[in-house]
């Protein structure tokens, strides 16, 4: 893995190395782990949940992007996952839809970022 | 209150008028009663009076037929031995003969016999009687006109006797010869032993004048005075007075007698009086009755008065409360339904103005609606209609109402408006009533808007909590991404020594910053829930606030600032928490330094302001700086607060500081102050008090021991170990992380496959049990629960972790009630988890001293999260 790609995935908001700490500075993981992630389709859940308004559905949707973002060190996506269950729990449904842009934005970025890794 | 008892008394007399009239009657009846039976008892009197009065005369009569018969004897005798020539020696023998026969038949004394015979009178005893006087008496010209017949005298005196006597004569021939009986009243015998009269009747026989001949009485009196009496008797008979049953005389005792009296053939009178005491004894009787009857007749009456009375005040009691009920209310209606009316109990003045007492409905509808404010109008209308009553009522609405704003003169005033129904009122009605609530509205509006005030409150601080956290969590990001950042690029740049030294230190102001922050917040978290402790020791004070200071120096001097100390202490070893007054300081020259400017001086004074046990010092910490305005002075130590200033060059700060000095400083029992002007400056003034402590170093300070933490490694290398994830990714992590390390991994892919997996597995195969929280179709809790209820030696005792990346309170709380052991939040931290593994599996294999996994697992979880 070299800087750049280093640098990168710092700015796409992935705390790299908590990341290899915890995989034990195993980078081969980090790879597939964020091609892993690039391949889950809790996103689209959680995107189709909040349009239908489908509030159990957004919370596991939700809930679950949130425990991935945290394995995967994604410190800001974990950071909104984390409100954005916390404010669907509370049933503030309108807490959880304000997050969504910023939400999009991470995720994008990360996407991206994976991307251009040319990971994917 | 005399006009309330004559009022009460009034309305008591006419609720009694029946009772009245019918004692009225009762009195009447017994007085007629009484007048039928007095009269019957005088009539009964009357004839049984007169009766006897002539049973007594003719009893007399009777008796006096044997003089007449014996004075016949004497005058044929005397008539033949006149007729025979009898010499006077011979008729004055016989005349002699016959008194004696006289005396034997009447006794003693009693009868005197007189013959004129032939111009010579021949008595008993031969004295010699002057003729003429006898002649010239009345009787014997009555004799000799009557001629044969028996005359009799009134009563006179007897002559030569003194005597009361009366005569009887009878011509005896032609040649007026007369015979006489005289008859001495004292011993006359009238056959009247067997007199039946009762005590105090009275019996008199008397002569045609009246004088007294015989009489029976119980009255006491002299002759003379008796006399009189029986005059006046005699003068009210001759004028027939006493004809009547009811004429009475008053005797000389004073009470009134009846008389009854009968005539002899004689003109003798015989005459009874009886006290009419007498002849109403037996009324008594009837009077002891009729009294009886009276008596208990008002003795029911006062009872029935009483219980009247009684019934009365209840009735006026609760008629009074009824009253003081019905004056809360302005105005009162019975509102008949069934036919819509109306009658007015009690009416507002407007209404009475313009309504009758009694009327249609909708003309009381119309009327009141005018008076109610417009814009409610239309709703009191809909609400009160005929056919909503009659709606409410079959709904059974016994209580339905509102309030509404009414005129008053000109102002609106707050009302009251109630319909109740209730089956004791007339079927087919309801009572409209109307209270003025004014004052209880406006009390009610006001604590609503202090309510809504409250809430208000309540909501900004809420917002401003909301704030807080908003500007704290970006405020750590700032941070924390610099630190991201910056360690990256340090990373990067290993070939440049300079470079990196200086990203080093940028990550290390940084780490501070986002250290002070969280400190901040957990001082005052601790501080909300009163748990911060001071840690009581002894400690020098001038070296504590040295310590403190000596980084503001070096900062002080690399701003340009002048920094200085004063320091007057008398004994600076004392008892208290050093930490503690290090932070109050830090914080104070953290913000002097933040707020002032180039050139600007900052003065921190210590003195002590008194001495003995417990000493007091005072600290000044005094700049030249930018000031605080004066309206936020007064929020300076609320917590969230801080003056946003435009032109402060530096970060304000998290709006915590000054709350936690505060807070410190009350709770170590001192006071603080604060004086600033904008642009001058600000000066801090607190005190604060401490116990003295011996001038002595003990080796245990001087000597602190460093408390290396061992660092110890965990190892989780052949534990085999069943793990339930329903996310691929997260999956495979946790597996790679825990086979990397030599475990061996089963996977679930939710609850219930956990449950099967291990229902499946040999007697203690499994060393640890990982449940991820959310799954489908079983979720952790679940899985955990039905694990531990399974029947195998092992189930109860696996240990098992719940994993998740909710870290609240009460989700932690459900996974120990679901019998899990410990609980770790996702991202997984490996160092955590195989700590809290190996603790697990110590705790089971030891089980001796209680680790509390939980907690531990907790602390580091805080510790990860922090």
């Amino acid at each position: 893995m070299n800087a750049l790609i280093r640098r990168k995935l710092t700015l796409a908001g992935i705390d790299l190395k908590s990341m290899l700490e915890r995989f034990m500075g195993n980078e081969d993981l980090v790879s597939r782990f964020l091609i892993k992630f690039a391949e889950d389709d809790n996103y689209d859940k959680l995107l189709e949940a909040m349009n239908a308004h489908e509030k159990e559905d957004a919370v596991v949707a939700s809930h679950t992007l949130k425990g991935i973002c945290g394995n995967l060190s994604m410190v800001r996506l974990f950071d909104l996952f984390s409100r954005q269950v916390e404010a669907l729990r509370e049933d503030d449904w309108e807490g959880a839809q304000a997050l969504m842009p910023e939400i999009e934005d991470n995720y994008t970025l990360i996407m991206r970022t994976i991307r251009e890794c040319g990971w994917v | 209150m005399g006009m309330r008892i004559r009022k009460k008394l009034k309305h008591m007399l006419r609720g009694m008028r029946v009772n009245l009239i019918a004692l009225f009657i009762l009195f009447l009846l017994i007085t007629i009663g009484q007048y039928i039976i007095r009269r019957t008892l005088m009539e009964n009197a009357y004839e049984t009076g007169t009766a006897l009065s002539g049973n007594y005369a003719s009893a007399e009569e009777n008796a006096l037929a044997v003089y007449e018969s014996l004075l016949s004897f004497g005058s044929i005798t005397m008539q033949n031995m006149i007729e025979e020539e009898s010499s006077p020696g011979e008729i004055q023998s016989w005349v002699q003969k016959y008194s004696v026969y006289l005396q034997s038949v009447c006794g003693e004394k009693t009868v005197e016999p007189y013959f004129l015979i032939d111009g010579t009178c021949f008595g008993a005893d031969g004295e010699n009687v002057d003729v003429d006087f006898l002649t010239r008496q009345s009787w014997y010209q009555e004799a000799l006109e009557k001629n044969g017949k028996i005359v009799y005298t009134d009563v006179y005196q007897s002559v030569p006797h003194d005597r009361p006597a009366v005569a009887m004569a009878q011509k005896i021939n032609e040649n007026n010869d007369v015979v006489m009986l005289n008859i001495f009243l004292d011993h006359f015998h009238v056959q009247l032993e067997a007199l039946d009269l009762s005590f105090g009747d009275s019996f008199f026989l008397c002569d045609s004048t009246g004088k007294i001949i015989y009489k029976k009485t119980d009255m006491i009196a002299s002759r003379k005075k008796m006399q009189q009496y029986v005059y006046g008797l005699m003068g009210k008979i001759k004028v027939g007075e006493l004809e009547s049953y009811d004429d009475f005389v008053i005797d000389m005792d004073r009470s009134q007698r009846a008389v009854y009296y009968s005539r002899l053939n004689n003109g003798w009178v015989s005459i009874i009086t009886v006290p009419h005491s007498n002849i109403l004894k037996n009324m008594d009787g009837y009077n002891v009755i009729f009294y009886c009857i009276i008596f208990s007749f008002i003795l029911v009456f006062a009872a029935l008065v009483a219980q009247d009375y009684r019934q009365n005040a209840k009735i006026e009691r609760i008629n009074e409360t009824v009253r003081v009920l019905g004056n809360s209310y302005y105005a009162l209606y019975r509102v008949d339904y069934m036919h819509n009316t109306y009658e007015m109990i009690k009416g507002s003045d407007h209404e009475r103005e313009k309504l009758p007492p009694k009327g249609a409905y909708d003309d009381l509808l119309e009327v009141i609606g005018k008076a109610i404010i417009p814009d409610t109008c239309q709703e009191y209308k809909k609400s009160f209609s005929i056919e909503n009553i009659k709606k409410l009522v079959s709904e059974e609405v016994r209580d339905f109402g509102g309030d509404f704003q009414r005129k008053f003169g000109k102002e609106y005033r707050w009302v009251s408006v109630r319909m109740l129904s209730d089956e004791s009122l007339h079927s087919g009605e309801v009572v409209l009533c109307y209270r003025e609530v004014e004052k209880e509205k406006q009390k009610q509006l006001q604590e609503q808007k202090l309510l809504e005030n409250a809430l208000d409150l309540a909501k900004k601080n809420a917002a401003a909590k909301q704030d807080f956290f908003r500007n704290m969590s970006h405020d750590m990001r700032t941070p924390l991404n610099a630190i991201l950042g910056l360690s990256a690029l340090a990373e990067d740049s290993c070939d440049n020594p300079e470079k990196m030294r200086d990203y080093i230190q940028k990550i290390n102001a940084s780490s501070r910053q986002l250290l002070n922050l969280i400190n901040g917040i957990l001082d005052l978290s601790r501080m909300q829930q009163d748990k911060i402790l001071l840690n009581h020791q002894k400690f020098h004070l001038k070296e504590c606030v040295d310590t403190c200071l000596e980084p503001f120096f070096v900062q002080a001097e690399h701003e340009k600032k002048k920094l200085k100390l004063e320091f007057s202490v008398e004994n600076s070893w004392i008892m208290g928490d050093p930490s503690r007054v290090a932070q109050i300081l830090n914080n104070m020259l953290s913000n002097a330094l933040k707020f002032t400017v180039e050139g600007d001086s900052i003065l921190v004074a210590v003195n002590q302001i008194s001495g003995g046990e417990y000493p007091k010092y005072k600290f000044v910490v005094e700049d030249t700086g930018i000031g605080i305005s004066k309206s936020f002075l007064p929020h300076l130590f609320e917590p969230y607060s801080r003056e946003r200033r435009f032109n402060a060059e530096k970060e304000a700060g998290i709006g915590l500081g000054m709350s936690i000095t505060k807070n410190l400083i009350m709770q170590m029992e001192g006071e603080i102050y604060v004086e600033s002007e904008p642009e001058k400056g600000t000066m801090f003034i607190f005190i604060l008090p401490f116990a003295a402590a011996e001038d002595v170093r003990s080796d245990e300070e001087i000597e602190e021991r460093e408390l290396e933490e061992h660092s110890e490694e965990y190892s989780i290398e052949g534990l085999r170990i069943l793990l339930a994830e329903d996310n691929e990714i997260n999956m495979e992590i946790t597996t790679e992380l825990l086979s990397m390390n030599g475990a061996s991994v089963s996977k679930a892919w939710n609850g219930k496959e956990a449950v099967s997996l291990f229902q499946q597995s040999p007697l203690f195969f499994y060393d640890m049990i990982l449940l991820d929280m959310q799954m489908p179709e079983m979720d952790g809790c679940e899985a955990a629960r039905r694990i531990r209820t399974l029947q195998r030696p092992d189930a109860k005792k696996i240990p098992i972790i719940a994993v998740t990346a909710n870290a609240f309170a009460e989700d932690i709380a459900v996974t120990t009630a679901a019998g899990m052991d410990a609980h770790i939040s996702k991202p997984i931290d490996f160092q955590a988890l195989c700590r809290t593994i190996h603790q697990l599996r110590y705790r089971e294999a030891a089980a001796q001293t209680e680790v509390m996994a939980e907690s531990s697992a907790r602390y580091y979880e805080k510790s990860d999260c922090g």
